[in-house]
């Protein structure tokens, strides 16, 4: 989740509120982010991913202002066309989606560029997939000459003066000799590249991959032109609009772009509210207190939505910039913002249920409880697992398993099949501790089927075969288990000093003492005693 | 030596004890230094009380030291010894005085009385010095009145030559400079100096012996035999220094994560809960699709989830699949515009270590469709994170849900408050937050030291993730971390000390 910093001046000119940063710190994670601190007049916050209008300080400013001012919410609409632009067939399997705005009359000075393309960068990572989903251009228009095209090249058909470079580069030369090329390439593959051209044939953009160096916008820049690409109509659309947004809060003015593909046209930046309908009953019924309609609207109002009551019903109108309300539920979360969160808390469940745990937590719990008094500490390892510990240091002992596909580490590869090695694993971070060591543990492997098991290791320098004996006779005794033993040949213990544990005919466990070769796989010097039982399996023939 | 506490401490507490406190021993070293005067060696302490061994003495020192009532001075002392162990000749001067006394002799023919004529000038030295002998006037042996009458009587010298024979003897102010000119004849002794201890009473141990020093047996430790033959009577139960440190303990005990899921399962059974569990193996369906988790959300990057390569794919079924797509697609029937994309079916097949244990309870619902449903789990998710103080790729989740018919927000807030006042957090914080599968989304942070800590996350599950399972009710939900309480409540600042442990830290956890 992305952290944005918030300039404490800029903040307070733009929200019209004259409060302090600590009025601020606890204001605005009530709207929805986590305070991560300040330091000196900037102040950092973890924003979420439903609201990237508040990736900047604009947008920040302005919810605060809808919410603590009487301010009504602000209506952003375009002040007539500023120019045309041509959408080519050729970009349609490239990238398909293309929406522009226009703002005039706007001082790029006193920070506004750096806050602008710190939002970009935020936009592109979040909503933007990485700019594969949708990617942002921004152009100073001075010398931009409109009608504008958007068409696909091959990588040798175009060259133009990347931004950054002093030379001329052909669109393959991009993509391999740029930085932002190199980064970003993967997304548009081996071409064709798409390409943002102006009426004498300059680059304004190569999306998503680098702007032409004519258009660098800079603290002087007073026009901009904003392209914005990508895959999702719905998600272009809203960046564009918080961009817009967010640079009419700083006084610019917005103009349409009119776009043409084939024989069909339209206008963009689309700034139009999406409309819900909703009741304050079912405000009311969500949130669990009474909430009337002139509440609701006003709460509403307050989260920056206009509304109007037709009886019972109430149309909201959401601001254009808002790219996370798809259902009426949103609307009344909104509601529930404004009315405050720390005010909920006055209703318990109503409907009467009992309450229990699972036979086989409670049945462990009494597991556990014997083991303490039997003088073993219960430890709690990792489910991952690698081969190398399940199999390689236990020597030989395989069976099937669930494979992780994309581990962290290359050798925890899996999940673990037996608790005895994770346990050991333990034992050897433990070789400074003096001895003896007596651990249990309860927990699931996969084998590859979940089971619940149990198992238990003693280490010292006498630790032998009857230590295990001993215990799986007494958990037998004390857990009323009738536990038979058989030969066994499992190799992960000294022959002749193994049993498998049986029940009800069927195998559940394993005891003995470890074999030397597996002690000393684990860097462990001393004999080990070791017991393992699948516990769901014994609970299920007890 | 447990048992007698004076021995296992290094300093006691307090200054003013009485004699009481003292330990046998101690009075039995301080009644012999009364009698030695107030001021004695080591060596001579030792020959009056009868030790066990010089430890026992030492130790006894140290405590009557420590506690004020002695002060120990070290000092040189010189012994001499004889330079032949056993060897004892007699000096030569002493055989020039036995060869005159029955006439005088010239020195010629004394030198060959002596066994080695060499020793002539040192033998006549010494009888001149002595005054024994002197030289008449044709150079002849004379001996004198002095001499007549150390023919009976051996001189000092001779005196400590012969009390050598039995041991070493101390230099004191008497015989130091006899022993000096014995010394300076190279041949006899030799000179051994050592470091002596000097025990002197102080003021406080005159106090203790003028007050009376019992020495009757003390008793440390009482034993079958002396209970019941009851001859513990006899003897003087004595008083431990109860301030002395003992030997640590510690023992078995619950592992703190299983601990804390013990209590919570306990508190959520009180509230009406019932403990569920699931897979950790499932497909993405359930573990992000029908938590309306759009396909391209960066939770289900490569990244962020572990996939799986065996099983590698488990198909959801068709109908809920179909709903679930339409909800995503378009929003379907549940009101909602969806999120606008194509939703793929071969996606949602993908197997996965589970995210998150939504994933039990959504499916849980799904088949529990009618209210009211109470449930809980804790149980292990999987993150793929670098793992660090405050990561893990492997942690708990305590979840829940709760339906019925007028859950609310408002219920919702009062459900968490309960259940983290029940673990002793009284404060908490609710703040909006955000999850693609809750609206209302919560954020739980809890006060703890002043501070609020992010605890987990929480809402009302949105109609995109209930409709297409039929369920009509509103469902609370809740996902809160187990770890961040467990390290709270055990002072841990690193969360890897939990699942790599170390046992003899884990066996002085304490049990809050």
């Amino acid at each position: 989740m992305p952290v944005i910093d918030i300039p404490f001046g800029e903040l307070r000119r733009l929200s019209g509120l004259d409060r302090s940063i600590e009025w601020f710190s606890d204001a605005i994670p009530m709207t929805g982010a986590s305070f991560e601190g300040a330091e000196g007049d900037t102040m950092r916050f973890e924003f979420f991913p439903n609201r990237p209008d508040h990736y900047s300080v604009e947008g920040v400013a302005r919810t605060l202002r809808s919410l603590y001012t009487d301010s009504p919410p602000p209506a952003y609409s375009i002040s007539g066309i500023g120019g045309t632009l041509e959408v080519m067939e050729s970009t349609r399997g490239v990238r398909p989606v293309i929406v522009c705005g226009i703002i005039r009359g706007i001082d790029m000075g006193a920070g506004l560029l750096q806050s602008m393309i710190d939002l970009q960068e935020k936009l592109h990572v979040t909503v933007g997939r990485r700019r594969r989903k949708v990617a942002i251009g921004l152009h100073d228009m001075e010398h931009v000459k409109f009608p504008l095209r958007y068409a696909a090249y091959g990588g040798g058909e175009y060259s133009f003066v990347p931004l950054g470079m002093s030379k001329e580069l052909s669109l393959s030369g991009v993509m391999a000799e740029h930085e932002k090329g190199v980064e970003y390439g993967g997304i548009l593959g081996d071409g064709p590249y798409p390409l943002i051209t102006d009426a004498a044939g300059s680059v304004l953009s190569m999306p998503p991959v680098i702007n032409g160096s004519m258009t660098q916008i800079t603290e002087g820049t007073r026009d901009l032109f904003i392209d914005v690409t990508g895959t999702s109509r719905g998600a272009c659309s809203g960046v564009l609009n918080i961009l817009v947004a967010a640079l009419a809060d700083r006084g610019g003015r917005v103009e349409g772009v009119t776009l043409t593909e084939g024989g069909r046209s339209g206008v963009t930046p689309d700034l139009n509210a999406n409309s819900f309908e909703l009741t304050s009953s079912g405000i009311t019924r969500l949130l669990g207190v009474q909430i009337g309609t002139a509440d609701a609207l006003s709460l509403l109002r307050r989260m920056g939505h206009s509304c109007e009551a037709d009886g019972e019903t109430i149309v909201a109108r959401s601001p254009p910039y808002r790219m996370d309300i798809m259902h009426p539920v949103d609307l009344m979360e909104d509601a529930a913002i404004a009315y405050g969160f720390n005010r909920f808390g006055g209703t318990m469940p109503r409907e009467q249920t009992v309450g229990s745990r699972l036979e086989m937590s409670s049945w462990s719990d009494g597991l556990a409880e014997l083991m303490l008094g039997y003088g073993y500490t219960q430890v709690v390892t990792f489910m991952i697992s690698g081969s190398t510990f399940e199999f390689g240091r236990m020597s030989a002992w395989k069976s099937d398993a669930v494979r992780i596909m994309n581990p962290v580490l290359e050798e925890y590869d899996m999940l673990r099949t037996s608790l005895i090695p994770g346990m050991l694993l333990l034992l050897e971070a433990n070789k400074h501790n003096e001895l003896p060591q007596r651990i249990f543990e309860i927990g699931d492997v996969h084998t590859p089927g979940c089971s619940r098991h149990f198992a238990a290791l003693g280490i010292h320098p006498k630790a032998s075969f009857a230590e295990c004996k001993s215990l799986s006779d007494a958990l037998g005794r004390d857990l009323r288990l009738a536990f038979e033993y058989a030969p066994s040949g499992d190799s992960r213990f000294i022959e002749g000093r193994r049993l498998a544990v049986r029940l009800a005919g069927e195998h559940v466990g394993m005891i003995g003492e470890l074999h030397p070769d597996v002690i000393t796989n684990f860097n462990l010097y001393n004999p080990i005693a070791a017991i393992e039982i699948d516990i769901q399996k014994a609970l299920m023939l007890r | 030596m447990i048992s007698c506490s004076g021995e296992v401490s290094d300093i006691p507490a307090g200054s003013k004890r009485s004699a009481e406190e003292l330990s046998l021993s101690e009075r039995k070293i301080l009644s012999a230094l009364a009698s030695l005067g107030g001021k004695a060696t080591l060596g001579e302490i030792s020959n009056t009380v009868n030790f066990k061994g010089p430890v026992q003495l030492m130790n006894a020192l140290n405590w009557l030291k420590a506690k004020g009532y002695v002060r120990v001075d070290e000092k040189m002392l010189r012994f001499y010894a004889l330079k032949e162990q056993g060897a004892r000749e007699k000096l030569p001067e002493r055989v020039l005085l036995e060869t005159i006394s029955s006439g005088d002799i010239s020195i010629e023919e004394a030198a060959s009385k002596l066994s080695d004529r060499r020793l002539i000038g040192v033998g006549v030295g010494w009888l001149r010095r002595k005054g024994w002998a002197d030289l008449t006037e044709d150079k002849k042996l004379h001996l004198t009145d002095s001499g007549r009458k150390a023919l009976s009587m051996p001189g000092e010298d001779e005196l400590l030559l012969d009390s050598m024979l039995r041991g070493e003897v101390e230099e004191n102010v008497g015989n130091a400079a006899v022993l000096k000119d014995l010394l300076s004849r190279r041949d006899y002794i030799r000179l051994i100096e050592r470091m002596v201890r000097e025990v002197s009473m102080l003021p406080k141990g005159e106090e203790a012996v003028r007050a009376g020093l019992s020495l009757e047996e003390d008793l440390a430790q009482l034993t079958p035999e002396l209970l019941k033959s009851g001859k513990w009577r006899g003897f003087r139960l004595r008083p431990y220094d109860m301030s002395a440190p003992v030997p640590a303990m510690a023992g078995a005990r619950l592992h703190p994560v299983a601990r804390t899921i013990r209590q919570i399962s306990g508190v959520f059974a009180e509230m009406g809960f019932s403990e569920i569990e699931d897979a950790y193996v499932q497909n993405t369906f359930w573990d992000m699709d029908a938590l309306f988790t759009p396909q391209d959300h960066p939770a289900r990057d490569m990244q962020d989830t572990f996939y799986l390569s065996s099983p590698a794919e488990i198909k959801p079924e068709a109908a809920v699949a179909r709903r679930v797509r339409e909800a995503h697609e378009t929003g379907g029937r549940t009101g909602s515009s969806g999120w606008r994309y194509c939703w793929s079916a071969s996606e949602a097949r993908k197997t996965l270590l589970r995210t998150h244990t939504t994933v039990a309870t959504i499916r849980y619902l799904a088949s529990h469709r009618k209210p009211p449903v109470k449930v809980f789990s804790v149980g292990r998710i999987f993150r793929r994170e670098a793992m660090d103080s405050t990561h893990l790729s492997e942690f708990y989740q305590i979840e829940g849900v709760l339906m019925e018919k007028g859950a609310s927000m408002d219920m919702l807030c009062s459900v968490l408050r309960e259940f983290y006042r029940k673990m002793g957090l009284s404060e908490i914080r609710l703040r909006p937050g955000y999850f693609p599968y809750t609206e209302p989304s919560m954020e739980v942070d809890v006060l703890y030291n002043g501070k609020w800590i992010e605890m987990g996350g929480s809402g009302i599950f949105r109609p995109e993730v209930l409709r297409p399972l039929g369920i009509r009710h509103p469902v609370l939900a809740w996902g809160l971390g187990l770890e961040r309480l467990v390290m709270l409540r055990n002072g841990l600042t690193d969360v890897r000390d939990l699942y790599i442990s170390d046992i003899s830290a884990l066996k002085k956890m304490p049990s809050v």
